[in-house]
């Protein structure tokens, strides 16, 4: 073999290799470009929670609940899976399912579950729960609780601002400490608008039976004059509203904005944010680890935990409004103080 | 396997992996395409569900709101939607969702839309707005299941897609680096055969410039494969030695020409030394054969002569036959005296034997004489001691003793008279003795006298008769002479005959010898022509040696 036959076969030989490098470079990058992918959902935080005792469709809290998971996980990309009472028969069977399924955090809705978490916080000391409308004393059981009494006295203020007669009415579900802060608040906002008038505070002793709630609202405004209902009774509430609207009374709603169910009657409702702070709460969950950095969480009108829905049905004069403006902005400073019992 | 077969075998190979590749190829693309063909409609199903669930959640919301019949038969149908699309999820035929954790939530799903469409057609017949509102809501439980259930299936999709992708991926690498592979192969492994076949054919090609240069101590190794090149390989070596072979065997017949030359040579110096050799000797042949010639002349003549002796020799010998027979018959009658006498000398002979025979009786009797003789002798002696003894005991007893002392004298006496006979008797013996010894000489040199006159008589006859068988003998031998003579005669008329017969042969082979001589001359002259051509032929073998030491044998 001449030279020049053999200087072709090393050119032949270089762009050979020149081309295998190239293959191996291009599966290389193949192989890399597969590792950025979203999390799929085995990776992904999973929350459990149960709900209160009606569940979902309550109108009031566990629908504000749902809404605030929907929320993080159409943002966040969190998934949830919920329990009800009603298919689980009781919160023991409930919280054991959520914690066989392996949720990274495990919520209980209102003091009703309480016992029921605790028991299963205590069985499992490494499962980290959440506790919505109560406080706990277990190390792995963290708590949302709000300043009710600070949307309640919003509340009252409003109802002293439209009361006629001078006579209000407070509907509570169960008597509670909770809701005990919703009467102390409403009852010293009513006084702050109408020194006048006076609170007719009723418990119906469920939070379920809208029946109850209208039987209630009806005998509060034809025995007491009562002309402005604060419904703090879940879905006996939604009873109590539906009367007033009847009797062309005025109410309150609670938990949520429940104009939708009487809006000839309902002037505005004690708002708990209770989706806003479950994703604010999850989030920061999420975003610690999987841990809380405080373990107790409380939430008024600073945290927007908190509010009045929007003012309809009556007209409030510049006045009035700038007064709820005012005492607003004195909760949130902190200059007015609720006394609680 | 032929050159041939070889080139198209690496075509083949190289078209075999390139369709081995290609195959490789639409196999994968075939199974990716089988490999699923429900995940996609699954996927949009499961969307189309939670969009139908939000649609119903709607209507009930407005039905809550507003209980008309238009708004009932609303909810009704999207109950209906819901349902086949939960019912087709259901069934297994049109669904891949087959996953443990899929199966949970669509079962969730559809256990939760029963109760709800249940309680929902119980508040639409009750127009119970409270629950239908709150129905509406508690869809959203039904919707977070088929969000769940819709995030899986995507997530089943997407791996499936990621996976499409990587198989993708993985079959064009594949493909790349098999074709790389196959360029970079097949281009070395036809560089390399390229360059095996170019080496082997220089290998021959170089080998056979130095054939052609003469050098045949070329040493190809001997191929293992069977192609044209490696048969055209064996051929060369087969040629090489073969050529090796001619080289050689023609030296070794060079050196064998030399040798046979020289032997040749020799053998024709040789032979014409002989034929020389002969010449000469034919001539000295030619010569004694004249020689013989001129004796066999003497020859004939003397055989003449020797004829006429015999026949005087023959006369002679006829007339001593006669004289024989004469001196015959005289000894015959020699012999018959011869006998007589004979007799005479055996009788003389007895006689004398028996004057030994008495003569030696005499010899006895005188022996036994002197015998006798002897003891008297010894007896006298005996007696003198005797006497002796007796004198001295008579001595001895002294006066008693006188009486036998001379008694003893008187024996004494006796004694010696005793021995002085036996003397004179001893000289008496000795004398007849000595008489008798003359006669005995006497008659034994008679009887030996005898005796060799009988030898002598013996010898006589012996001499007759052996005088007697002698001329016998002369006679036959006489008798003989005279046939032989004869015989010799008519043997000397043959011999006289054949040296005639052979001065003719000696003529005839002085003849010859002329010729012999003549051929020789030829003979010396063709050896001579012989020897040139010998000296001619190692002239050519010289030449040849010069041819044959441009051949090159050994490296």
């Amino acid at each position: 073999m001449n030279w020049g036959v053999y200087m072709l076969m090393n050119k032949k030989i270089k762009s050979l290799t020149a081309m295998l490098a190239l293959a191996v470079t291009v599966s290389l990058t193949a192989c890399s470009s597969d590792q950025a992918n979203t999390a799929s959902a085995a990776e992904r935080p999973e929350i459990g929670v149960v709900l209160s005792e009606v569940g979902l469709g309550d109108q009031s809290y566990s629908d504000a609940a749902f809404r605030g998971l929907v929320k993080v996980r159409d943002e966040d990309g969190v998934l949830f899976d919920y329990r009800e009472i009603e298919k689980t028969g009781t919160y023991d069977e409930a919280f054991k399912q959520l914690v066989e399924a392996k949720s990274d955090l495990i919520i209980g809705l209102g003091f009703m579950v309480k016992e029921s978490l605790e028991k299963s916080a205590k069985e499992n000391p490494d499962q980290q729960y959440l506790i919505v409308d109560d406080k706990s004393d277990l190390p792995n059981v963290a708590s949302i609780t709000f300043k009710e009494e600070e949307g309640s006295y919003l509340a009252g203020v409003v109802a002293g601002m439209t009361t006629k007669s001078n006579h209000v009415g407070f509907l509570g579900g169960v008597e509670s400490d909770l809701l005990a802060k919703f009467q102390a608040g409403y009852e010293q906002g009513v006084k702050a608008a109408n020194p006048q008038a006076d609170v007719k505070t009723v418990y119906a002793g469920d939070f379920g039976a809208p029946d109850l709630g209208t039987k209630i609202a009806a005998s509060m405004m034809k025995d007491d004059g009562v002309d402005v209902i604060y419904a703090a009774a879940g879905l006996t509430g939604v009873g109590a509203l539906q009367e007033a609207q009847k009797e062309g009374k005025y109410a309150i709603g609670v938990d949520t904005d429940q104009f939708f169910i009487a809006e000839k009657a309902v002037i505005t409702s004690m708002v708990k944010h209770i989706d806003n702070s479950i994703l604010s709460v999850v989030r920061t969950f999420n975003e610690n680890g999987g841990k809380f950095p405080q373990k107790d969480m409380v939430f008024g009108l600073k945290e927007e935990g908190v509010g009045v829905a929007p003012i309809r049905i009556i007209e409030l004069t510049p006045e009035q409004q700038a007064q709820i403006d005012d005492l607003t902005q004195k909760l949130i400073s902190g200059s007015v103080t609720i006394q609680l019992p | 396997m032929k050159l041939q077969g070889k080139l198209l075998l690496n075509a083949m190979v190289s078209l075999i992996a390139s369709l081995a590749l290609v195959g490789y190829i639409i196999v994968q693309l075939l199974q990716m395409n089988s490999q699923n063909q429900t995940l996609v409609p699954d996927m949009l199903n499961v969307q189309q569900l939670n969009a139908d669930m939000g649609a119903l959640s709607q209507s009930l919301d407005n039905y809550s709101f507003s209980m008309t019949e238009s708004n009932k038969a609303e909810v009704t149908g999207q109950i209906e939607a819901v349902n086949a699309k939960i019912t087709q999820l259901n069934n297994p035929e049109e669904t891949s969702l087959d996953t443990e954790e899929q199966m949970k939530w669509l079962a969730s799903l559809s256990d939760k839309f029963k109760d709800l469409s249940d309680a929902s057609l119980k508040a639409l017949n009750e127009q119970d707005s409270t629950e239908a509102k709150r129905q509406a809501t508690r869809i959203q439980g039904i919707q977070n299941d088929a969000y769940r259930l819709d995030l899986l299936t995507k997530e089943r999709y997407d791996l499936y897609t990621s996976n499409l992708t990587a198989d993708i991926e993985l079959t064009w690498e594949i493909a790349l680096v098999g074709a790389v592979v196959l360029l970079v192969g097949f281009g070395v492994f036809n560089v390399i055969f390229a360059r095996r076949l170019a080496r082997r054919t220089r290998t021959l090609k170089d080998a056979a410039v130095r054939i052609a240069d003469g050098d045949l101590s070329v040493s190809l190794e001997k191929a293992k494969g069977k192609d044209e090149l490696d048969e055209l390989n064996g051929a060369f070596i087969l040629m090489t030695d073969n050529l090796r072979g001619i080289v050689r065997s023609i030296e070794n017949s060079g050196g064998v020409l030399d040798r046979v030359a020289s032997e040749l040579d020799g053998q024709n110096d040789k032979m014409q030394e002989i034929v020389s050799q002969v010449a000469t000797s034919t001539e000295e042949l030619a010569i004694g054969s004249q020689r013989i010639a001129e004796d066999l002349g003497h020859t004939v003549e003397t055989v003449d002569g020797m004829q006429r002796n015999f026949e005087v020799n023959l006369s002679e010998t006829q007339q001593s036959s006669s004289a024989t027979e004469e001196a015959l018959r005289f000894v015959e009658h020699g012999e018959s005296v011869m006998r007589e006498q004979l007799q005479i000398t055996t009788q003389n002979r007895a006689a004398m034997s028996e004057l030994e025979k008495t003569v030696l009786e005499l010899e006895s009797s005188a022996e036994r004489i002197t015998t006798m003789t002897q003891h008297v002798a010894q007896i006298a002696k005996q007696t003198t001691l005797l006497s002796l003894n007796a004198s001295i005991e008579a001595a001895r007893a002294g006066e008693a003793g006188k009486g036998f002392a001379v008694v003893a004298g008187e024996v004494n006496k006796l004694a010696e008279q005793s021995d002085s006979a036996a003397r004179e008797i001893f000289t008496t013996v000795e004398e007849i003795a000595g008489a008798m010894t003359r006669v005995k000489g006497s008659v034994e040199q008679s009887l030996t006298l005898f005796q060799r006159q009988e030898e002598a008589s013996n010898t006589t006859e012996q001499s007759f008769a052996e005088i007697s068988s002698q001329v016998r003998r002369i006679s036959g031998s006489v008798n003989k002479l005279s046939e032989d003579m004869q015989q010799s005669r008519r043997l000397s008329e043959q011999v006289q005959q054949a040296i005639e017969n052979i001065s003719a042969v000696t003529e005839q082979s002085a003849a010859g010898s002329e010729e012999i001589t003549a051929s020789t001359d030829e003979q010396k002259r063709s050896f001579q022509e012989i020897g040139g051509k010998v000296k001619e032929l190692l002239h050519v073998r010289e030449e040849m040696q010069r041819e044959l030491a441009r051949f090159k044998l050994d490296a």
